[in-house]
């Protein structure tokens, strides 16, 4: 283990689940140019020996908001103290999903909401992103929205580089969303 | 680099993107006004976190910079006080 400490903000612990996804498989032969350690699933113990070779004591895990995976869920039961959760939000799912990541956040260690806008080929001022930027208020966790250079690989037409704006109101509010039906 | 002077509560995360290959402005950025702007973030095992990290210490960063990058900007961030209680 070295010296140094860091926070590592996006963890991927399911990469196999998602092997078959197209566009996934053409940026890691054509952008990362990466080998097979790309769709690597990892269990609690393999990651942590990852994040103690590199000197990683908390990681953020990527895990979606509906149907969240029950593997990721329990990386952070397991180990709460290295653990925490990024959700993974999808604005074209409506006001359901700002609710499913409301009760997701109250049960699990969820520090960020996040939301891939290239996978949902929307505008980025879409009226749809209201669950998503109703995320700080409501949950009270930082917003993160990734800005990709992995569309132009398969639609030739976004750019920008890899990486991803985190939000945090200056005064949150507190308080759910009415559930109307 | 802009906006994020603008916006107090606005931050960048460096996920998938080798930090050996950041450009030179945010590196600068980074060792001057955005000092608690830049996160940190692997996308592990995309890009794999000890790759990110040796890279982000050969970085020429200011003293105490890299610690900000690696650890203290993200702790603020998403796990201090300033994380509002819930309920």
């Amino acid at each position: 283990m070295t010296s140094r400490r860091a926070i590592d903000c996006w963890v991927n612990v399911t990469m196999g689940e998602i092997k078959h996804v197209d566009y996934l498989k053409r940026a890691k032969e054509d952008y990362f140019k990466a080998g097979e350690e790309f769709f690597t699933s990892l269990s609690v113990d393999e990651c942590l020996a990852d994040m103690d070779e590199a000197g990683v004591e908390k990681a953020i895990l990527t895990v979606r908001v509906k149907d969240p995976s029950e593997t990721v869920l329990d990386f952070a039961r397991q180990r709460p103290d290295r653990f925490a959760l990024a959700a993974h939000v999808r604005p074209t799912a409506g006001l359901p999903e700002l609710w499913r990541l409301e009760d997701l956040a109250a049960e699990h260690p969820v520090v960020m909401a996040r939301v891939v806008p290239f996978d949902f080929d929307l505008p980025p001022r879409d009226a749809q992103y209201y669950c998503h930027l109703a995320s700080t208020p409501v949950c009270r966790v930082p917003r993160c929205r990734e800005s990709a250079r992995t569309p132009s690989i398969w639609t030739g037409s976004a750019t920008g580089s890899h990486s991803s704006d985190c939000a945090w109101p200056t005064e949150p509010t507190r308080g759910g969303v009415p559930r109307c039906a | 680099m802009r906006l994020m002077l603008k916006y107090p509560n606005l931050y960048l995360m460096t996920s998938a993107y080798s930090p050996k290959y950041l450009p030179p402005e945010v590196v600068h950025f980074m060792n001057t006004r955005g000092q608690d702007k830049i996160l940190y973030a692997s996308d592990h095992p995309v890009l794999s976190m000890k790759r990110c990290i040796d890279e982000a210490a050969q970085l020429d960063l200011r003293d105490g910079v890299l610690d900000k990058y690696l650890w203290s900007n993200a702790e603020r961030l998403f796990f201090s006080d300033r994380h509002p209680p819930r309920g």
